[in-house]
């Protein structure tokens, strides 16, 4: 006989969210939480990598680009029984799942041809040219090929997956930042690893 | 009324490193805490305070659908957070009130059958209780 009362809440998490913030002395990585209720944990960045898209030219330094891009790894985890854990299968070889996981991010400043090599989520209409209310449409690729099938989230919550096209069109829904991650999994070639997860990022301010 | 039932009391002898247990059906408040993408935040730690404490009321690790489950022994607003190492977390502020949760009535066969036999025989004290009256 049910005698349970239960109240049920549903919550989703926040995450470490990867920013790149106009500063008065420049551009300045960012990658924590952004909302102050959140438990902070400090997840370290290695190999670190910068991207500075122009009309001309794609290079490292973050002068004056259209795109302002990074990329970097956050290490690799296993889940257990006890929670997340660092490390691989050959640390923990209980474990119910092993990944390593990494970020891409680009702040879009200016429109530009150029479209550089590896992971990119593509404006594919001026985003500023956008009304509040309507819909942008992205195009997620790698090395300029479109993926398909992958979770997009604005503010931290999936809208939907990309088409075969690699596209998806997100409503915008708020003044400020904003923020598109999309979260590509697949096989990791690591060994000791399961998986491997990459969180791209876009980021564009909307008046 | 929060306890409805008491379903099995067992009492261990007195010995030595003993543990005594009670299991009981009663009223829960569950939270179930998903990544963005909506899989369970599993087998993740928690720590749940009651309202104005500091010393946690209860921790542990979410279950496999990342549910926590926990009887709000007071009303106020209860603080439970949950983070993963890899930077996944967060925290919930849950008002709780004793009163507005109200327990569903629930009947069984015994009680069905002693409450008709409550009534018959009501009504027989009644009737007897008339009829010598009148004899006399």
């Amino acid at each position: 006989m049910p005698v349970w009362i239960l109240l049920f809440f549903a919550l989703p998490l926040m995450a470490h969210e990867a920013s790149i913030l106009a500063t008065p002395n420049g551009m300045q990585l960012s990658y924590g939480h952004t909302v102050s209720s959140t438990p902070n944990h400090d997840t370290p960045m290695s190999n670190l990598s910068t991207l500075c898209v122009t009309d001309y030219n794609i290079t490292t330094s973050w002068q004056a680009c259209h795109l302002y891009g990074a990329a970097f790894d956050t290490g690799q985890w296993v889940k257990t029984l006890q929670g997340t854990r660092k490390g691989t299968r050959i640390e923990h070889p209980q474990a119910l799942s092993a990944w390593e996981s990494s970020e891409v991010i680009y702040r879009y400043e200016k429109p530009t041809s150029k479209v550089p090599k590896g992971y990119m989520l593509l404006p594919l209409q001026a985003p500023h040219s956008i009304a509040m209310g309507e819909r942008i449409t992205l195009q997620l690729l790698y090395d300029g090929k479109p993926l398909a099938n992958v979770p997009v989230a604005y503010d931290d919550q999936t809208r939907g997956i990309t088409d075969a096209q690699g596209r998806i069109n997100i409503r915008l829904r708020h003044a400020g930042t904003q923020h598109f991650t999309a979260t590509h999994t697949r096989p990791s070639t690591t060994p000791a690893l399961d998986k491997a997860i990459t969180n791209i990022t876009l980021q564009f301010e909307h008046d | 009324m929060r306890r409805l039932l008491l379903l099995t009391l067992l009492g261990m002898g007195l010995y030595a490193h003993e543990v005594r247990y009670v299991v009981s059906e009663t009223n829960a408040t569950q939270i179930f805490i998903t990544y963005g993408d909506g899989a369970p935040f599993d087998y993740e730690p928690y720590t749940i305070y009651a309202p104005d404490q500091t010393v946690p009321f209860q921790s542990g690790y979410t279950a496999k659908d990342g549910s926590i489950v926990f009887v709000p022994n007071s009303s106020g607003v209860w603080r439970i957070t949950a983070a993963s190492e890899d930077g996944h977390g967060a925290t919930i502020s849950y008002t709780h009130s004793l009163s507005s949760v109200q327990a569903p009535q629930t009947h069984t066969r015994l009680d069905r059958l002693l409450l008709g036999v409550g009534i018959v025989l009501a009504l027989f004290g009644t009737w007897a209780l008339f009829f010598s009256r009148k004899s006399k």
